[in-house]
């Protein structure tokens, strides 16, 4: 291995590091705030639905399902999934609906930290918890990898995969539990 | 469609930096600073239903009819704590699906326990 090289590599090595850094600093930042502050317990806001839990379910559902128009544009844009042709408007649609995702899901994890805590009640609470702040770290290194240049092929898939995955099982441990429990959805 | 993409972004930034300030600056007024100093049953009862109308009707209904949570209402929340400390515990530590609520005084639980005793469900 020539000089150079070596010294690409570490480089690259640098940057990656300094990225999961970033993103585990975002999350662990999040938990020990839910941990330390005193929840209020109070509303914060519920539109134009029937309570504050029902404007979160709602919200963290759209968000769901906007990071799988996510999963599926990147699959396509990535030869995965569809045909070779690549629509004009694919990658803008991709970015707008990660953008749109994260917004959607912000009034949720804001009335989540500051108005519940670092729920430790039970096996689903506390898992949901630190999904939720994974979410958020991960969110953040997929941020700092799509804006970074030289990162191995595989980060991006990798991050993105672990957004999506915590932002789904944030999810379920939530929203598909009070759709089970209130309104009788099968999902579990 | 790029100039869209940059609105998305800009609001992302925003959101972000709201978030955040909001986390550490939106804290709820404390009672103790009232500055009328009104302390009694009457006020005690009137917290009870505030408290609830902001704490527990999101899970266990307005009228405590229940929801995501049981049902309080109509005798229930009796029924299930027959000791009102119970219910005070409850309240306080959590449990099952629902979260503790300790930050509230000891005042502040006791209003809500005499109040969802109360409640029609």
């Amino acid at each position: 291995m020539s000089a150079s090289t070596a010294r690409a590599s570490s480089s690259t090595q640098s940057k990656v590091l300094g990225i999961a850094t970033a993103g585990a600093a975002v999350a662990l930042f999040l938990g020990v705030y839910g941990r330390v502050h005193d929840p209020t317990g109070e509303t914060v806001v519920q539109s134009v639905f029937s309570g504050q839990l029902q404007f979160k379910v709602w919200s963290a559902t759209l968000a769901v399902a906007l990071a799988l128009f996510q999963l599926y544009s990147s699959l396509w844009m990535w030869g995965k999934v569809g045909d070779d042709t690549r629509p004009a408007w694919l990658g803008d649609a991709h970015r707008i609906s990660g953008v749109a995702a994260f917004l959607f899901s912000l009034p949720v994890a804001y009335h989540c930290l500051w108005s519940l805590g670092f729920a430790e009640t039970n096996t689903r609470a506390v898992l949901h918890s630190v999904v939720g702040c994974v979410f958020y770290g991960a969110f953040a290194a997929k941020v700092l990898v799509l804006r970074s240049r030289g990162l191995p092929g595989q980060t991006l898939p990798i991050v993105g995969g672990l957004t999506f995955a915590a932002l789904v099982l944030a999810w379920l441990t939530s929203s598909a539990w009070f759709l089970t429990n209130d309104l009788g959805v099968p999902i579990f | 469609m790029k100039p869209l993409v940059r609105v998305f972004e800009v609001l992302a930034v925003l959101g972000s930096a709201v978030f955040v300030i909001a986390l550490f600056a939106n804290e709820p007024a404390d009672p103790a600073s009232d500055p009328s100093g009104e302390i009694g049953p009457t006020t005690e009862s009137a917290d009870g239903q505030d408290l609830y109308g902001r704490r527990c009707a999101g899970c266990h209904g307005a009228d405590g009819q229940g929801s995501v949570g049981p049902r309080l209402g109509g005798g229930a929340a009796i029924e299930n704590f027959p000791d009102p400390a119970d219910q005070a515990t409850v309240i306080r530590n959590g449990r099952g699906g629902m979260p503790s609520f300790s930050s509230l005084s000891d005042e502040e639980i006791d209003a809500l326990v005499v109040y969802t005793r109360d409640l029609p469900g």
